[in-house]
């Protein structure tokens, strides 16, 4: 196991590349369509560098494609998306988004510290082991550094997966219904470490049914069946509508 | 309360004493200080003499107690060099010292608890009064107490009770090792950092550490000389993964600084440690222990650290090479002779029966005449496939993970997908130069030329074939080519192929006709043929240049169905090999049945539930069906005819229409959860689940009757009366297969240890092919009705009379789905019964 301890200390990330005064994410009509029905009806969303955004909407409502679709991983059927003006999956695109899925994978011959390891050089992060330690420490599994993710329950992969998409470094972090799963430290850790990202300038787009996170953020996005629905304020009344009414 | 309060101390004495506590624990002793006895456990690493050091000055009345001579034997290599002294041995140098079966010891040394750990923890494992003083003889003096020197009165001589070492303190080097390889327990070693990671040339006899061991540094518990809060020392053990009633084992250089862990743990309140008293030294001493040198990383040096940049090229090499390592050579090396010895036995039998009569030189003359034609077609065929398969996702298959980590990643995707890339090809390469060498052999021993060179042309030809598929896959992929344009490109090669391959248009071009020139190089090479191998290379080229606009979406979605599918093919699990497939290549049921039936299922509906599957049958797995039927009508004109052999292929087209056929049937046991859940019996269940299968396959029927009977109208009547038993015994192998169901893993994996290898071997493959023979008897009578034919006797009643025994055979099978359960239950009583019965004779 490493020596290096959590501390309290956080790896500063090089933000010179990124124009903080572009969009972070822009969409133009953007949809998709899997081969039966469209999943997202034509879609326009302008999203600016450093907010913090909910994304509710029952399930199959369209908010993991989207979030997909800005990471890269789905293929856009028609429209555009751009990151800080960049193609979704291009490099530079890559360079500048941290997407934290709602179903974790991981390597089955690796340790979470060799996860860790592993994503944090392929970016390129000198001195990741320090940020490794902080973060298992924070998320209370820093005795399990060299177990295999692979085996774990739903919540202690969901917090694996939650160190290593917060060991890179990133500009825009996309997460996936990261609650689910969580016990109460590690719902707590994770809104500290988002809290901490928004703090250190990232731009957040989480897909969320957890109501104490919508108190976080300013700005919710609702969708039904791939619509834009509801795009305001989180202190507005519909809000909580949106988040409890039947389909 | 804290949580050290809640505990019960093992023995009345604190573990741990200050300065200030053990002056009023004297006060209070005044009058009987036998009582207690300060020892003095100073011993230093690099030789300095700790006897003389403590004469220069020691706290008042404390005696010496000498490590090396009192605490330990006579170093030996493996018991490392400060073994637990003999019980006896202690007994005397204890008794020597003054200290006797009642006496508190109060232990101190000058590193903080370093060595004088050693004393309390082994006087405390025999269930003695010991503490350590928290700061030693440093915060002593700080306290401004004085000291005294030269040599403390000698005490009187009392009786110490020599006592066993108990295993509950001390763990073997034998533990060591399976908890090493188990990682039952949390092995700490406390040495600093750099002679744990084998670093530095120290006192140890090599570099390294325990595998499995993690470095917590005898110094780490301390600050500024004194013991850290159990609170402190809490977080410190459980960043080190200990947790209460973690087990853990203790080890270091020799067994003396580990103590000091030993004793901070058991203050911490998490748990009470073992002392591994060989240590590293005599841990390295014994050539056939595992060490393990460095940290637990992936790297062990920092060559990308320091240019901060990616490596993904070794990471990757990192990550093999671990993988490598847990590779198991030996079973690896014995597949691949399992699979020569089939393969090669398999190969052998074929080739006997292809007559080895050299075959006629106006047959030879057909051969070169059309045969790059029809080769050729086969060629374009591995294009359109290749193009079908890139419009489809192909051909890459990585791992999930690499998707996620890597190829989101800001890295150069070309650079990372180059290598699964040419695996991929290579694997292909591989398996089709290996079916090319086998045919171009089987050509050889009947055409002019030798045996190799037509194997080695067959292998070529192959390769290019594979090569060409690969590249086609790659550049459709790239191109994100729809599936319909890909299949109308492909369709199009092939009719042109086809059309220039047939003896009226011999004059026109075929785009395969190059590449089908390649395998008659068993006899004739052109030089020109080459530019085939040139364009395959080219196509291939172009694909790897364009790896970069790969389709992650299509990435992410094989790489998990690909996953499966190999473990699904290690199982020898048919069925989750096709639903995989199936899955993979996009075929799913339709929305809308191509017609609605109505609502009338007789008692359980299960008429209805299996039309309602049929129906729902995507056009391309009609297609599929259709054309198997096709190759099972000409399969068996050509047994018909004279060939045998053709007799298994028709056999495997009607189990593999079967398995079609048999979906319905295939699906309810996908799902026994449900299928158990209903109030029925399951073996009437399954069979009433065939019927509308069976009555469906009558169209197979006669599009099987069809092809032979027009093609040759002389079998009308045979065909006619054969096809009962083939598309039945079809329908049995298949359903056998079905309701087997998968093999157990952990039975077989069982099976396979238990068992001598060639035996386990054969009776899987026996397991995975008797459904297939099963579909292949149904074949008999059509050999039957040809063996009468060159007997002079009537084909039709010697296809009937075996038709007859086919049926029954299929009637069988089909008993055993229907009393299956019974038969089960029967055969496991009868077993328990003669383990009872042979029980009570013995």
């Amino acid at each position: 196991m490493s020596r290096h301890r959590p501390s309290r200390a956080h790896a500063d990330i090089d933000q010179s590349a990124v124009d903080h005064t572009a969009y972070a994410i822009r969409t133009h009509q953007l949809t998709k369509d899997y081969g039966d029905g469209p999943v997202l009806s034509p879609l326009d969303l302008d999203v600016a560098s450093g907010e913090r955004i909910a994304l509710i909407g029952h399930n199959g409502s369209g908010k993991t494609t989207l979030l997909r679709m800005i990471t890269g991983l789905l293929d856009i059927t028609s429209g555009t998306i751009s990151v800080f003006g960049h193609a979704p999956g291009s490099t530079q695109a890559r360079r500048h988004v941290s997407y934290l899925s709602d179903t974790p994978v991981f390597y089955d011959d690796l340790s979470v510290w060799e996860h860790l390891e592993y994503t944090a050089r392929m970016h390129g992060v000198a001195d990741w082991e320090q940020s490794a330690a902080d973060l298992l420490g924070q998320l209370g599994i820093y005795e399990r550094g060299d177990d295999l993710p692979s085996r774990f329950s739903r919540g202690l992969k969901q917090k694996a997966a939650i160190a290593i998409a917060l060991i890179r470094p990133f500009e825009v972090l996309l997460v996936d219904e990261p609650f689910v799963g969580l016990d109460a430290t590690g719902r707590e850790a994770l809104l500290g470490l988002l809290d901490d990202a928004a703090d250190r300038g990232a731009t957040l787009l989480v897909a969320t049914h957890e109501p104490s996170f919508l108190e976080r953020v300013p700005r919710v996005i609702a969708l039904r069946n791939g619509t834009l629905m509801f795009d305001g304020p989180a202190q507005d009344e519909s809000v909580g509508a949106w988040l409890h009414s039947p389909t | 309360m804290s949580v050290l309060e809640s505990i019960e101390p093992k023995v009345p004495a604190p573990l741990v004493l200050s300065v200030e506590e053990l002056v009023e624990l004297a006060e209070g002793h005044a009058d009987a200080p036998g009582n207690i006895v300060l020892a003095d456990v100073r011993w230093y690493l690099d030789g300095r003499d700790a006897r003389s050091i403590y004469e220069a000055g020691h706290l008042p009345g404390a005696v010496f107690i000498d490590i090396d001579r009192d605490l330990s034997e006579p170093s030996t290599p493996t018991a490392g060099r400060h073994p637990l002294p003999s019980p006896e041995h202690f007994a005397r140098a204890m008794g020597r010292s003054g200290i006797g079966d009642d006496t508190h010891v109060i232990a101190y040394d000058d590193t903080g608890g370093m060595t004088a750990a050693r004393l309390v923890v082994m006087l405390r494992a025999l269930g003695r009064s010991a503490s350590l003083l928290d700061g030693g003889i440093s915060a002593w003096v700080a306290a401004g107490h004085g000291l005294e020197h030269g040599v403390s009165n000698p005490r009187a001589k009392v009786a110490f009770t020599a006592q066993v070492w108990p295993d509950t303190n001390f763990a073997s080097t034998e533990e060591v090792l399976a908890n090493s390889k188990s990682g039952s327990s949390v092995l700490i070693d406390a040495r600093p950092a750099d002679r744990f990671r084998g670093d530095v040339q120290s006192v140890d006899p090599k570099p390294g550490h325990i595998p499995g061991a993690r470095n917590a540094p005898w110094s780490s518990v301390l600050q500024e000389g004194k013991l850290l809060s159990p609170a402190e020392l809490r977080a410190h053990f459980t960043n080190l993964g200990i947790s209460r009633n973690t087990e853990v084992i203790a080890s270091c250089g020799s067994g003396v600084s580990a103590c000091l862990n030993v004793v901070a743990l058991e203050y911490s309140g998490l748990a009470n440690a073992r002392l591994f008293t060989a240590s590293w030294s005599g841990w390295a001493s014994d050539p056939d222990l595992p060490i393990e040198t460095g940290e637990h990383r992936l790297l062990r040096n920092g060559s990308c650290r320091d240019s901060g940049k990616v490596g993904v090229d070794e990471l990757r090499r990192a990550r093999r090479r671990k993988r490598m390592a847990e590779v198991e050579w030996f079973e690896a090396l014995y597949r691949v002779y399992l699979a020569a010895f089939i393969f090669g036995g398999g190969a052998l039998f074929v080739s006997g029966f292809v007559r080895d009569t050299p075959a006629g030189e106006s047959f030879v003359d057909d051969v070169f005449h059309f045969g790059p034609g029809w080769l050729g077609l086969l060629s374009v065929m591995a294009v359109a496939m290749g193009l079908r398969s890139g419009s489809r996702g192909g051909p890459l298959a990585l791992e999930e993970a690499e998707v996620r980590h890597v190829l989101l990643a800001p890295v150069d995707r070309r650079r990372v997908l180059l290598r699964p890339t040419l695996q991929r090809w290579r694997s292909l390469v591989f398996a089709a130069a290996l079916t090319g060498g086998f045919a171009g052999q089987l050509a050889g021993r009947r055409l002019p030329g030798t045996e190799l060179s037509w194997a080695m042309a067959g292998a070529l030809w192959g390769a290019v074939a594979a090569t060409f598929f690969t590249g086609a896959a790659l550049v459709s992929h790239a191109l994100r080519i729809p599936r319909s344009l890909a299949t109308m490109i492909g369709g199009a090669l092939i009719v042109w192929q086809f059309v220039s391959a047939l003896p009226a248009h011999a004059r026109l071009f075929g785009p395969g006709d190059a590449t089908g020139d390649l395998p008659l190089w068993g006899d004739r090479s052109r030089a020109s043929d080459l530019f085939t191998v040139i364009v395959a290379l080219a196509v291939l080229g172009i694909g790897v240049l364009m790896l970069g606009r790969q389709s992650l979406e299509a990435q992410s979605r094989r790489a998990a169905l690909v996953t499966q599918l190999r473990f699904a093919v290690t199982l020898q699990d048919l069925r989750t090999v096709l639903i995989i497939r199936r899955q993979l290549s996009h075929e799913q049921s339709r929305r809308r049945p191509w017609i609605r039936t109505k609502h009338d299922g007789g008692p359980y509906g299960e008429w209805q539930r299996t039309m309602h599957g049929l129906l729902r049958f995507p056009l391309s797995r009609i297609l599929r069906i259709v054309s198997l039927s096709s190759i099972a009508g000409l399969a068996g004109l050509g047994v018909l005819e004279g060939t045998a052999p053709l007799a298994l292929v028709g056999g495997v087209a009607f189990f593999l229409i079967g398995l079609e056929m048999l979906e319905p049937l295939a699906q309810e046991i996908d799902h026994g959860d449900r299928t158990d859940s209903y109030p029925i019996e399951r073996g009437p269940m399954y069979l009433r689940l065939t019927h509308a299968s069976l009555a469906l396959s009558v169209p197979l029927a006669a599009l099987w009757i069809a092809t032979i009977g027009t093609l040759h109208t002389q079998w009308w009547a045979v065909a006619g009366i054969s096809v009962l038993p083939a598309i039945t015994a079809g329908l049995a192998g298949a359903a056998i297969n079905i309701v087997s169901g998968a093999p157990d893993p952990v039975a077989s994996s069982a099976q396979s240890n238990l068992m001598p290898p060639e035996v386990a071997g054969t009776a899987n493959v026996i397991k995975a092919m008797w459904p297939v023979l099963i579909a292949v008897i149904g074949q008999i009578p059509l050999v039957a009705a040809r063996s009468a034919v060159e007997k002079g006797q009537g084909a039709e009643a010697a296809a009937v009379r075996s038709a007859i025994a086919v049926v029954l055979v299929s009637g069988l099978v089909a008993a055993w789905i229907h009393r299956r359960d019974a038969i089960r239950a029967w055969m496991d009583n009868a077993a328990r019964e003669s383990r009872t019965t042979s029980r009570g004779v013995s």
